[in-house]
């Protein structure tokens, strides 16, 4: 009877075994941020210019973001300890002339990939807290829309298109 | 031999030597950059305050770059191209000969120490680069005279727009569009190749440097 029992059990365990393996991941968006480096960057360059940060200091950060889920997500918001401020840009080449504007939300296809790289998409810094030389890491949170936040690494290079 | 042989052969060396001399003559002209403007002997200020006229340069040739230190994306490309460009130039041993110039398009921001911190933290080798402002003006008219488009777009709360807006609490600043461009200058301050800025090509560049050192002379 103890063996009937001890049979009847593991076959369970290994049905429910199976089942969780043969199930589909959950639905949604799966994000993974890459490669993440950004340009060198002065502190606290010059004065403000009549403006709140007119007169602060950049920097650029660029990674790839791979979703592996069924499911769209969006980049809404970068938030980073180096900088007062980071947003999301976009640089456009219209034949000779670079022109680079604000874009708010940056949207991530299903089983797809954006790259974020120069004289394209980037997260700008604004006002440094702190010089970025070239070897220097620091990390930025990256704000999903469905995903929520993603800290991310990234490390300072002068690197060249 | 009669007379007529000598002359004919007389003729015939003149005859070669003529072609040759129109073969070197047209060698060099395909050889030689185009010329497309002469940049101004016009005084701006340094990274460490002091005044330089853009006239200093001329014997050398020079490599010159218009940039802004708030642009965080095309302009820093175009410097790093210019730093892969002064280190070939001086792994070639041509350092004496070329000089490198960046002048910024955004001289209410971009002060001599501003640009000073944006080239050290970059460790830009300054024996033979300077990183200059000005006045506004003089600035504006060099832009012109170069052929640089450069646009203000002001960016408030994180909305671009057009024109100059009257700041109140919000926040507000400014971004340029601009040229992406280096050009090569020859020993006479004369324009002789437009560089594609950020995405010049060294090989190509340091081809037509290396052209330019050669040119001694007016060509």
């Amino acid at each position: 009877m103890d063996r009937v029992r001890w049979i009847g059990q593991a076959v369970l365990f290994l049905s429910l075994l199976v089942a969780a393996c043969a199930a589909p991941a959950a639905p949604g968006p799966r994000i993974q941020v890459q490669n993440a480096w950004a340009r060198p960057g002065a502190m606290g360059m010059g004065q403000g210019h009549g403006m709140s940060h007119g007169g602060e200091s950049t920097s650029a950060v660029y990674f790839v973001v791979v979703n592996e889920g069924d499911q769209p997500d969006a980049l809404i918001g970068v938030i980073s300890d180096v900088a007062e401020r980071a947003e999301l840009h976009e640089t456009k080449m219209e034949g000779d002339v670079a022109k680079m504007q604000p874009v708010p939300r940056v949207e991530i296809p299903a089983r797809g990939k954006v790259e974020f790289r120069p004289r394209g998409l980037h997260v700008m810094l604004i006002g440094l807290k702190r010089d970025l030389q070239v070897g220097d890491t620091f990390t930025i949170t990256l704000r999903f829309e469905r995903s929520g936040e993603i800290q991310v690494p990234v490390s300072v290079k002068e690197m060249t298109p | 031999m009669p007379r007529w042989f000598w002359f004919g052969v007389g003729v015939g060396l003149l005859f070669v030597a003529a072609a040759g001399a129109v073969k070197i003559a047209m060698d060099v002209r395909a050889e030689s950059l185009p010329v497309y403007m002469t940049v101004p002997d016009w005084p701006f200020t340094d990274q460490d305050g002091r005044t330089f006229w853009l006239g200093q340069t001329r014997g050398k040739v020079m490599v010159l770059g218009m940039i802004y230190t708030h642009c965080p994306d095309v302009c820093p490309l175009i410097t790093a191209r210019m730093m892969e460009i002064q280190q070939q130039v001086a792994a070639e041993g041509l350092s004496d000969e070329v000089f490198f110039v960046t002048i910024t398009f955004d001289p209410e921001r971009d002060t001599p120490e501003v640009l000073r911190r944006y080239a050290q933290v970059r460790k830009i080798d300054f024996r033979n680069w300077v990183f200059l402002t000005g006045d506004p003006s003089t600035i504006r008219h060099l832009t012109e005279v170069l052929g640089i488009y450069t646009e203000r777009v002001y960016v408030i709360n994180g909305t671009p727009t057009r024109g100059t807006p009257s700041p109140s609490g919000a926040s507000v600043t400014y971004l340029i569009n601009h040229t992406d461009r280096i050009f090569l200058v020859d020993r006479q301050g004369r324009v002789r190749a437009l560089l594609p800025g950020s995405r010049t090509e060294i090989r190509e560049a340091i081809e037509k440097i290396r052209r330019l050192v050669r040119e001694r002379s007016a060509p």
